[in-house]
């Protein structure tokens, strides 16, 4: 009956050196019942990557609507978004309905264009901004995501490494969550390439 | 107006004296016989050994009772069982006096230590005794039979497999350490590099790797779980080699 | 019409009224339980020192937030070097510390065995009871603290409440004082090693000043209190001790309770 927990879901993104990346489940359920194996809860604006999760209906009311959002914001500005500027714009939105919320817990990535710093930040559904340095998480298997993520994460990683960590670290916290899981995107975001890999992951 | 007044009357007849909700002379609380402490216990077998961990944080609410409160207990001063337990404190330390009378009966009656199978059978047994009016207590149970380490887990009212686990977590953080667990001792999702598919194959692990493991799990559970941290108990239960025996060994974890 | 089963066959209540049941000795209803506390004491504090256990709780039993008694001692000392404070039903501490505590003591006495009840055993035991009653769903509304010192007379300090939840810190508080109370002997007790440092005069300052806190915020507290000092002279237990140095002045600056506007 919670909203947040209706759908299922799983969402990580972490800091590496000179990279970010943003994983997410491909889950889709109504409560134990699996719906879809095919859906994507990450979403790019530009260079700027939104992992949503929590109920589903929201998930696709918030992203379009961001999608909007953006595009209005890249015609004015004639240029892509920042991801500093998106989570600002994540943020106001989503307090914008303080008394009647979206249900999700929005995940930002990405690298700043202009001084190549990675970024992530999360929000609560009410648009609190939660800035780190290290990783985010959100969605059902939240706390296993901090769990394995606070013991297998550590500052620095290339790339590659980064990608290994974020990998093991959303499959076994998904493992052990009956929610979340079917197939997992993995992005790995550089000054100069993104790449998008695909897990093969257990089907149960 | 009128039309509410008279709902108002219908449904307060007839006068209820009980279930006051929020007006009246007296707030009616309701009491429960539980309450939860928080902590968290972690075992780890190796070939020959085995390993048990637990906070010493004992907490209500947000409030921390007592920073040094052991949850580890060993059963018997000859015997290589360790008790572990965690939930409603009182029910815990329970379920641990219970155990060791009955090691104790044990060895003054058949002049042998309790094996841990029977033991394990025994605290099934305890705990479903109980079983409509549980004892809140989740226990990991561990000691030496026939030269190996073993580990046996339960839920609050007994469940627990025969042969045993090679690894558990129970209490406050057993959800941020489960999955830890599941990746570094029993290596689920890990691969051996390149040749697709070929899961790396499941070994039991050297003692110093079980320790730093459970650091590492007590240490994170400590940054992320509020009711896990002050103080890390480990004991070690050796069947052979270097430190044989029991042993214990304590540190320090966040205060915060 | 009532139809469980108790009614079968007995006159209807509503033509020839209630059925008198004053000649049954309590067995027509119920078991009846405490399912509140009705006359209640407010904090006991205490904390550990090199030599011993310094413990105070105050001298008023609060029924609801009428002031109703204000001379009541919910410190007793037990044998040579044992004391247990109380807070909660006034009632079932009295049953406690008068029937059961005393009951315990003359049938150790008895044995005349030259082995004497110490704090652990006296704290193991009232644990025990209270846990027993919580799980026949009839609860000793208390929390209590036994100080005292254990069998390698080390000070011992414990606490036990009425869910037989059990554990032990180097300082200690229940009801506000485990908010108010604590952080203050925290400061200068956070660990066991730290107690070999604190010295009787040292403890009993902290104690008089978690008293003085207390009553400032407490508002089931007073200004008289129970103060027990545990060293190896033994127990020394004064009752109706006046708090002392209050000064209201931070008063003034509390805002939007009282008579003022601004």
């Amino acid at each position: 009956m919670d909203p947040f927990s209706i759908n299922g879901g799983a969402c990580v993104a972490m800091v590496g050196k000179n990279c970010v990346a943003i994983a997410c489940d491909l889950r889709l359920g109504k409560q134990t019942l699996t719906i879809s194996n095919n859906y994507p809860k990450i979403f790019s604006y530009g260079d700027t990557y939104l992992g949503l999760t929590g109920l589903a209906t929201d998930i696709e009311t918030v992203s379009t609507d961001l999608r909007t959002k953006v595009n209005m914001y890249r015609l004015r500005e004639e240029r892509d978004i920042e991801p500093e500027t998106f989570t600002n714009l994540v943020s106001s939105y989503l307090y914008q309905r303080r008394f009647g919320p979206f249900y999700v817990s929005p995940v930002v990535a990405g690298i700043n264009n202009r001084t190549g710093e990675p970024f992530i930040a999360a929000f609560d559904c009410l648009g609190c901004t939660d800035y780190s340095k290290d990783f985010v998480v959100s969605g059902t298997s939240s706390n296993q995501l901090f769990g394995t993520c606070e013991s297998l994460w550590e500052p620095g990683l290339e790339p590659e490494d980064l990608f290994e960590t974020i990998s093991q670290v959303l499959l076994n916290s998904m493992d052990r969550d009956a929610l979340a899981g079917w197939g997992a995107h993995v992005y790995i975001i550089t000054k100069d390439q993104v790449i998008k890999r695909l897990l093969k992951t257990r089907q149960d | 107006m009128a039309y509410l007044h008279t709902a108002n009357i219908i449904s307060d007849f007839p006068p209820s004296h009980h279930h006051h909700t929020s007006a009246g002379p007296f707030v009616q609380h309701q009491i429960t016989p539980y309450t939860n402490n928080g902590g968290t216990i972690l075992g780890i077998t190796g070939e020959d050994f085995v390993v048990l961990a637990g906070d010493t944080r004992h907490s209500e609410g947000y409030s921390i009772n007592s920073r040094t409160e052991k949850k580890v207990h060993r059963l018997g001063k000859e015997s290589s069982l360790v008790l572990a337990t965690v939930g409603f404190g009182a029910d815990a330390l329970d379920v641990v006096e219970t155990m060791k009378r009955a090691v104790e009966d044990y060895k003054f009656h058949h002049n042998k230590e309790m094996s841990p199978p029977a033991a394990a059978q025994l605290l099934m047994t305890i705990l479903y005794s109980n079983r409509f009016f549980p004892k809140y207590a989740y226990c990991i149970l561990v000691g030496i039979h026939a030269g190996k380490g073993v580990l046996y887990s339960y839920d609050v009212v007994g469940s627990y497999s025969k042969s045993g686990e090679r690894r558990a977590a129970a209490g406050a953080a057993s959800d941020l350490i489960v999955p830890f667990l599941d990746n570094q001792v029993e290596l689920k999702n890990q691969y051996v590099p390149y040749a697709w598919e070929e899961e790396i194959p499941v070994q039991p692990l050297p003692m110093e790797k079980v320790r730093r493991l459970v650091k590492d799990a007590f240490t994170s559970a400590t940054e992320r779980h509020i009711q896990v941290g002050d103080g890390l108990q480990i004991i070690t239960v050796a069947a052979s080699g270097v430190g044989w025996g029991v042993s214990e060994e304590m540190y320090e974890l966040k205060k915060d | 019409m009532n139809h469980t089963p108790e009614n079968w066959g007995r006159p209807r209540d509503d033509i020839y009224g209630f059925y008198d049941k004053s000649f049954l000795q309590n067995t027509g209803g119920a078991q009846q339980h405490t399912t509140r506390p009705v006359v209640t004491g407010t904090s006991v504090v205490a904390l550990k020192y090199n030599g011993g256990v310094v413990m105070a709780a105050d001298n008023l039993a609060s029924y609801g937030s009428l002031a109703r008694f204000t001379d009541i001692k919910r410190i007793k000392q037990v044998g040579d070097h044992t004391i247990v404070g109380a807070g909660g039903d006034i009632s079932d501490m009295q049953y406690l510390f008068d029937k059961l505590l005393e009951s315990v003591l003359i049938k150790e006495e008895y044995q005349n065995d030259g082995h004497a009840l110490r704090a652990p055993h006296i704290y193991s035991y009232l644990a025990r009871v209270l846990y027993n009653r919580r799980c026949k769903f009839n609860f000793l509304w208390n929390s209590i603290l036994v100080a005292g010192y254990d069998d390698e007379k080390k000070p011992f300090l414990a606490s036990a409440d009425l869910l037989g939840t059990r554990f032990s810190s180097p300082a200690l508080a229940s009801g506000y004082g485990a908010q108010l109370a604590i952080p203050i002997l925290r400061k200068i007790a956070p660990d066991e090693a730290s107690v070999t440092k604190i010295t009787k005069e040292q403890a009993i300052e902290a104690i008089k000043l978690c008293m003085k806190v207390l009553f400032y915020r407490d508002a089931r507290s007073m200004n008289k209190y129970s103060l027990a000092v545990i060293s190896e002279e033994g127990v020394d237990l004064t009752h109706g001790v006046a708090l002392e140095n209050e000064s209201w002045k931070f008063a003034e600056t509390v805002r939007g309770y009282g008579a003022q506007t601004v």
